[in-house]
């Protein structure tokens, strides 16, 4: 497996600071302007007239004036999703495309087992996104600090974390997705899609205030970053639930892995 | 002599299908194939486009499971131990695509790293022989350069058989050459090739038999000068302007062209009949020319008049 994932981070290496660069120099951004308007009372009083749908789309218990409030409303409550785009765009890349271009075939070639090659992929992405995200966090922290303010260490790390998991769930998800189809273009679609709409409908169930049952279950649901930097403690449901999808997806991909046929 | 020294003296071929069918949906794959290749030989196998071969091919290395019927290399089952079939076979898989942000080296070690240590003498022979640049990136090497670095993948660990799909697409005549030499060569070091390939002139230079698929059928499975003589010869016979040549009675005969003097013919059966039939005549010359394989495969596909 070791080759496998050589050969993919050497791959992604671009992609990856890319990644870093783009959210890096975005958090540098939000966390420039709090001074000018993360503090602005009318900015808090516009989101308060705002409908809860919307509300629910930078999460509950968001503390206005204050900079955890104003990296959440501005930062961390899109993570997950734009995690999620960087997720589904990762597994159509590195399974999708190497179906399409065919050099699946010659991976396969070689005594590699197809459960093998998958865990090489999940692997390659949980660590991309874990560094990704960590970096993230990384640039905020110093950020905040270089604008004179202080933030809490442990709970903006929990926060990215829990971005992590959800992260880690919508990826898991996709993944049996993406090992069935060897089109990376219609990969992509309907993946991004599915994120999309799942990410849509968690907000309108939720709220909507009927069948919350039905938003629990999507990953997106479980993302519950005003929670964390209210310090209204950690959410181990969630995190149970989040890895539980997690270890759902990656079994559902091996096993449709090792069922289908490589036509290619 | 107990039950397992006596298995040990059985001799397995090195690959083998028996009554292989594949259905993609409805459309029909390959049809109750049935073929055995023994250790040891050069085995050719021809098809046109679109006649199942590929899908023969990727049945025995495991990347799709037969409908029916079994497949078989180095006994081994092809859906239940593939990767063990892939630990021994050297497999070329057809126009084949490697990563083009990777240099010859870099595939190489990553082949190293799942295989194991590989045979040095071996990868600097095939590095020597086929002229690999193995510095160079993929994206920025010649489609036949591709190919050679594919077949120096595919050949490295010293494999016990070699299957390959059209392995000469894309290597200059010269290379094509240099390919069936080391295919012959690997032969007198006891390997199996399996080869399928368009190009018949090859074929007929280095296998000893050859199958023909057609719409998924086998057609026939035979040494490769019996496909190309068995069934018919060409017969050019020069006779005096004067002389008038009965070959009435004559059975798997066709006259194709008759001229004063001189007479075209076509046997398809036993073609000592005619001879002893023109023993009776004063000839001035007779000519029997054995068909190419070309022109038996153009034959086999119906297209005589293409030749």
């Amino acid at each position: 497996m070791i080759p496998l994932i050589k050969e993919l981070l050497k791959r992604q290496r671009n992609s990856n600071i890319w990644w870093i660069v783009g959210l890096g120099l975005t958090v540098v951004l939000i966390v420039y302007l709090y001074p000018s308007m993360g503090v602005s009372e009318e900015l808090y009083e516009l989101l308060d007239q705002l409908p809860p749908a919307m509300q629910l789309i930078v999460g509950e218990n968001l503390v206005f004036g204050t900079i955890e409030g104003w990296l959440q409303l501005e930062f961390l409550a899109w993570l997950p999703l734009v995690m999620a785009i960087y997720a589904g765009l990762f597994l159509t890349s590195s399974i999708s495309k190497e179906a399409d271009q065919r050099t699946l075939e010659y991976i396969f070639s070689l005594p590699i087992k197809r459960e093998i090659f998958l865990f090489s992929r999940y692997l390659v992405g949980a660590i991309n996104i874990f560094i990704i995200l960590a970096a993230s966090w990384l640039i905020m922290i110093l950020s905040v600090y270089a604008i004179g303010e202080s933030i809490s260490l442990a709970n903006t790390a929990l926060a990215v974390f829990n971005s992590y998991l959800v992260t880690m769930a919508i990826f898991s998800l996709v993944f049996p997705v993406t090992a069935l189809i060897d089109d990376q273009g219609k990969g992509s679609a309907i993946v991004l899609s599915s994120i999309f709409i799942s990410y849509l409908v968690a907000i309108i169930l939720r709220a909507a205030d009927t069948f919350v049952e039905a938003a629990w279950l999507i990953p997106f649901d479980h993302h519950a970053v005003g929670d964390i930097l209210a310090s209204k403690g950690i959410p181990w449901v969630s995190i149970a639930y989040l890895v539980f999808l997690s270890l759902l997806g990656l079994s559902l991909a091996v096993w449709v892995y090792r069922k289908r046929d490589f036509a290619f | 002599m107990n039950m397992k020294t006596t298995q040990e003296f059985v001799v397995r071929p090195a690959l083998s299908t028996s009554s292989l069918t594949k259905y993609y949906g409805k459309q029909k794959g390959i049809i109750d194939l049935t073929l055995e290749v023994p250790n040891g030989e050069v085995f050719g196998f021809l098809g046109p486009n679109g006649s199942g071969k590929t899908t023969c091919i990727r049945i025995l290395m495991g990347y799709i499971r037969p409908t029916s019927g079994t497949a078989s290399v180095l006994g081994l089952d092809s859906v239940k131990q593939s990767v063990r079939i892939r630990r021994r076979v050297g497999y070329l898989p057809g126009d084949v695509s490697l990563y083009g942000h990777l240099n010859g080296e870099e595939h190489l070690q990553m082949v190293q790293g799942i295989r194991g240590k590989l045979p040095k003498h071996k990868v600097k022979d095939l590095i020597e022989r086929f002229e690999i640049n193995m510095e160079r990136k993929i994206r920025q090497c010649s489609r036949g350069m591709r190919q050679k670095v594919a077949l120096l993948l595919a050949m490295a660990h010293d494999p016990e058989i070699l299957i390959f799909d059209e392995p000469t697409s894309g290597l200059d005549p010269l290379m094509q050459q240099t390919l069936l030499y080391y295919l012959k060569d690997e032969q007198e070091r006891g390997k199996t090739v399996f080869f399928s390939s368009h190009n018949l002139s090859e074929v007929e230079a280095v296998c000893d038999r050859v199958a023909i698929i057609k719409e998924g059928k086998l057609l026939v499975v035979n040494n490769v000068h019996e496909i190309a003589h068995h069934k018919q010869k060409h017969v050019s016979i020069m006779f005096d302007e004067e002389t008038k040549i009965d070959l009435s009675g004559l059975k798997d005969m066709e006259i194709i062209r008759e001229e004063k003097g001189r007479l075209k013919l076509v046997v398809k059966g036993d073609i000592n009949e005619l001879i002893r039939r023109l023993s009776k005549y004063q000839l001035l010359d007779v000519t029997i020319s054995e068909p190419s394989l070309e022109q038996a495969f153009l034959k086999f596909f119906g297209k005589e008049d293409a030749s």
